[in-house]
């Protein structure tokens, strides 16, 4: 753009300084306020670094509340949907990309049909077909229905096609059965784009909220968000230890994102441009 | 395939074989590719497409979960129609989501700009706007609605200005924004970075190109960023107005759609009108208005604008 | 011979399966509301019950206030409710009863001989609240009426007598103005007199409070239509919004209104007067025992000081009616409703039973006789349908007149509006 000690570019400095720190403004309103006591929240002027560092406030809520059940079935959940996406979605992906059978096309967008109906929207009859197999409030319900990604589809759909069919068909002549050839040639084909897939959905079915909020009526079963607004209905004036189990809440999906940040982020344009 | 020949002539043994082999060579890639996509097919049928077509039978319905549903025709969308709960939900899911996106996309392709230069510190830029991102929404909601307490940081930080500090949460004229300023700063870096990507698949050459000729920078930004990152922007536009329409944990954790039912969006009432009223019926006949105000949304952004990319295969 | 012995042996098999399902492991699931002193005292009840009987196996959840009538109704109506429930009667009358989500009384079961024995053991109105076509279907956990909860020394700061007490809401409303603090701003700081802005369920209970006084009903007699937008309903809703913008007593931007503790505020001295029911007392003495030592009850204000209304609200017990051991679910109820004594001294809850003056416990129970008189002369307010759906239609409109000011007439209007679509 412009050369570089311009007082456009120092105005833009200055702008990204300020737009930085006002973003990170609440999540550092979250951690300070965490070690508070109770009656210092509110205190003016504002005390962003307590006067004392209350653990109590961590360790507390978690021996109230089965936070640890509640991550361990978000992860729980979480991994067992996003493998049953990534292979629904990779599966029907190469099959709606490589492949021609009656019907195939208009199989595809009905199912594409479906992105454009929201979750809301079937809340209530999905709520009644879970109950009538019974699985309500058990990990099939909060898993299976979840394992179908019309979005996963369409992104491996778009990236299978342009794979080159000479391969396929090479090995087809060598003698290799279908399955093989999609075990062992096209998924490792694809792989970046079914890590993205895997990472988005991760991360979709980490945060999802209706529909495990409906499903897992008992504390055993909740997911870590749905966990963690039960909790807030029932302490909802703690703020100390709102803000430290909000805290506790963030800093797994927080690791993840520092360890594969790039990955992350590349992901996210990945099926946002392409898909 | 051929046509029936007057003399008959038979295929030798090469080409019979072939000829066979070709045909359940066919068949068998027919089978293979129907069978990859059965796992998939059944589980979209299962939970997806019967679930809606449930839901649009159900909205011709009374149905309390526990008695045999009883058929009442139109009767439902009469009833969310005419009288002011459904009619408002559905002006403020819509005030929701062009007051959460319209700054959202403004201040995300403003960032992606900026990113897209050799400003240092770009990297922090891109992390502090993604973290919002990846945390969950529960936790945003949780966290801000701390921050729009009477004595919370918002009005702190207002009243240090000299400003006027209002209720947040108490105020049906203030509510709103409550639930609107956190969206905005969860959903810019979704967006920043689709943009990004967007402009950085725009080749280099025409701003070179541009230079030659003497283009000034806001120029160069009219004339050729902005139609190149046309279908980016469009895709931007209504995947997140559609997101906007959906939304559902903020009010129901901040607001549970108060007060005064100032913050009831449609997914909000809808969820409300089945879980908390027991009515199965009603709450279907919304989710079908749900999906048609959806459904015709995506129809008029793609008359104006076009899909702005391609599909087909 | 060989008759003998197959006849031995049938009948040795008989007994053992008798023995078998007399000993039989049942599990039992109770959820109910978390008011903490009501949560330890069932735990205990529950612990002890288990110990008495070893093959009963009771699971519990707390589930949070404000979502528990939404959760309670959805579970059992989708059939993955609890065996036992505790639930509010207007609820259980419109919402569970017609829906048979709940069984009648099993006074066998309980160990009475009959129905009539058994409503012996209570006041005449104790179980009225949940009853049905002649039918009872709850046995009562609480049975509440409001008095009054004054802070004397805030009435004695402010220059009036120490037993002082409010014949109308008028002199409850300037009396409580004058408690109120104001800063240099004119923000108010503190509040003569408020109410609680929780959920729906409380806006409800507390409007009924004075609804009953101006002979406001929710909907007409055959409960064809609504009559929330009635003279008598909007001098209700006037009484409480007069609090705030006329008196100035009352303001729910100061109220904390989330708090797991309803009386919070008062525990915490942030208000000077409030409507307490008998669980209240407890409520206070625990949070705050030096607030508890100062504070008195007084009965209500009325409308027409002549012709005092008052209204009940109760809590029952009841059973589910998909449970697989209804039996052993009313034996536990038995046993929860055993233990009057405990229930008043520990949690303060009244239980309605006919002997509560002869209670050990009752001598030591604070203002006895008014809680007394106010049960024999109470009434339920108008059972009516859909009470989840009816109290959220009534919060929206009360917040919009209590928050926002909003015109009274116009709001309930609105509200008749939604009503009437609930009783169609």
């Amino acid at each position: 753009m412009t050369n570089s000690r311009s007082p456009l570019r120092i105005a833009l400095f200055v702008g990204i300084v300020i737009q930085t720190v006002l973003m990170m403004v609440p999540l550092f309103y979250m951690l300070s306020t965490s070690f508070k006591a109770q009656n210092e929240v509110f205190t003016l002027p504002i005390q962003w670094i307590p006067s004392q560092f209350l653990i109590e406030n961590y360790t507390q809520p978690l021996q109230e509340k089965p936070f640890l059940r509640w991550f361990f079935n978000s992860t729980f959940v979480a991994t067992a949907s996003t493998a049953l996406v990534v292979l629904t979605s990779s599966l029907a992906g190469y099959s709606f990309a490589k492949f021609r059978y009656p019907g195939r096309n208009l199989l595809f967008w009905i199912i594409i049909a479906t992105l454009m109906i929201p979750l809301e929207a079937m809340i209530v009859p999905l709520f009644v077909l879970v109950r009538d197999l019974g699985w309500l409030n058990t990990y099939t319900g909060l898993i299976i229905p979840a394992g179908g990604s019309a979005f996963g589809i369409f992104l491996m759909r778009q990236h299978m096609l342009s794979m080159p069919d000479e391969l396929i068909e090479a090995a087809r002549i060598d003698g290799a059965s279908e399955p093989y050839i999609f075990w062992r040639i096209v998924l490792p084909i694809n792989q970046p784009a079914l890590s993205a897939l895997a990472i988005f959905s991760f991360m979709w079915n980490w945060n999802s909220f209706l529909y495990p909020l409906l499903v897992a009526s008992t504390d055993e079963m909740r997911t870590l968000p749905i966990g963690l607004a039960s909790f807030e209905s029932a302490y909802s004036t703690n703020y100390p230890q709102l803000m430290a189990v909000s805290v506790l809440a963030c800093i797994p999906v927080l690791i993840v994102f520092f360890i594969l940040q790039n990955r992350f982020i590349e992901s996210m344009a990945l099926t946002g441009v392409k898909g | 395939m051929q046509g029936l020949s007057t003399t008959t002539k038979h295929p030798t043994p090469a080409e019979r074989g072939l000829r066979a082999g070709w045909w359940t060579y066919r068949r068998r890639q027919q089978l293979w590719g129907f069978l990859f996509a059965l796992p998939a097919v059944i589980l979209f049928a299962v939970f997806a497409i019967y679930p809606i077509l449930q839901t649009f039978y159900l909205s011709f319905f009374d149905f309390n979960l526990v008695d045999p549903p009883q058929f009442v025709g139109l009767r439902n969308f009469e009833t969310i129609l005419t009288t002011s709960a459904f009619r408002d939900s559905i002006a403020f899911t819509f005030r929701y989501a062009f007051g959460t996106y319209i700054p959202t996309l403004v201040l995300a392709l403003a960032l992606a700009l900026a990113l897209n230069t050799k400003l240092p510190g770009r990297s922090v830029l891109r992390m502090v706007n993604f973290i919002p991102v990846v945390i969950s929404w529960v936790i945003v909601a949780v966290v801000w609605k701390l921050i729009f307490h009477q004595n919370g940081l918002m009005n702190v930080f207002l009243s240090s200005l000299g400003l006027y500090t209002p209720d947040w949460l108490l105020s049906r004229d203030w509510a709103p924004y409550a639930i609107i300023i956190p969206s905005i700063w969860k959903e810019i870096g979704f967006y920043m970075v689709i943009f990004l990507a967007g402009l950085q698949n725009i080749p280099t050459v025409y701003y070179e190109a541009g230079k030659i000729d003497g283009t000034s920078a806001w120029q160069a930004f009219r004339y050729i960023t902005l139609p190149l990152l046309r279908p980016t922007i469009v895709l931007a536009i209504v995947i997140s107005i559609i997101n906007g329409l959906k939304i559902f944990i903020p009010p129901f954790v901040m607001t549970q759609g108060g007060p005064a039912g100032s913050t009831r969006v449609m997914a909000l009432i809808i969820y409300q009108t089945a879980f908390a009223n027991g009515r199965m019926g009603r709450a279907s006949a919304m989710a079908v208005m749900l999906f048609l105000i959806i459904l015709l949304f995506t129809l008029i952004q793609n008359r104006l604008y076009g899909t702005g990319r391609d599909v087909e295969a | 011979m060989k008759k003998l012995s197959v006849l031995l042996l049938l009948s040795l098999l008989l007994m053992s399966a008798g023995l078998a399902s007399a000993q039989e492991p049942v599990t039992l699931t109770f959820w109910f509301h978390t008011h903490p002193p009501m949560v330890e005292l069932n735990e205990q009840l529950i612990a002890e019950y288990m110990e008495q009987n070893p093959h009963v196996t009771i699971e519990y959840e707390v589930i949070p206030n404000n979502q528990f009538f939404e959760k309670m109704l959805v579970s059992m109506s989708t059939g993955v409710g609890p065996d036992i429930i505790n639930m509010g009667n207007s609820q259980i009358v419109s919402d569970y009863v017609p829906r048979n989500l709940v069984t009648e009384v099993d006074y066998a079961a309980m160990g009475y001989d009959s129905m009539e024995d058994l409503l012996a053991q209570y006041v005449p109105n104790a179980l009225s609240g949940a009853v049905v076509d002649g039918r009872y279907y709850g046995i009562p956990s609480e049975i509440n009426t409001d008095m009054l909860a004054i802070y004397t020394p805030d009435l004695v700061e402010a220059g009036y007598p120490e037993d002082w007490a409010p014949t109308t809401w008028e002199e409850l409303g300037e009396v409580a103005g004058a408690l109120s603090k104001f800063d240099e701003n004119g923000n108010q700081t503190h509040r003569g007199f408020d109410l609680v802005y929780l959920h729906a369920g409380w806006f409800s209970n507390q409007f009924q409070t004075l609804a009953v006084q101006t002979g406001c009903t929710y909907y007409n007699e055959d409960l064809t239509e609504s009559t929330i937008n009635s003279p008598e309903c909007v001098a209700a809703a006037k009484i409480w919004r007069d609090m705030i913008y006329e008196y100035r007593a009352a303001n729910p931007s100061l109220s904390s209104r989330e708090s797991t503790v309803p009386l919070q505020d008062y525990i915490d001295g942030t208000v000077s007067m409030t409507f307490v029911q008998p669980w209240g007392m407890e409520l206070i003495r625990d949070g705050n025992p030096e607030r508890w030592e100062n504070t008195r009850l007084v009965a209500l204000p009325q409308v027409d000081p002549e012709n005092p209304a008052t209204k009940i609200n109760a809590y029952y017990w009841a059973v589910n009616s998909q449970s697989e051991h209804p039996e052993e679910a009313w034996k536990f109820v038995n046993f929860l409703a055993s233990h009057p004594g405990r229930w008043l001294l520990e949690v303060n809850f009244l239980q309605g039973n006919a002997n509560m003056a002869e209670l050990p416990e009752a001598a030591d129970f604070p203002y006895a006789d008014q809680w007394q008189e106010g049960l024999n002369s109470g009434n339920f307010f108008q059972l009516y349908p859909s009470a989840n759906e009816t109290n959220e239609a009534l919060r929206v409109g009360l917040e919009d007149i209590l928050y926002n000011d909003a015109d009274i007439q116009a709001t309930l209007d609105a509200v008749k509006e939604e009503m009437d679509l609930i009783v169609q």
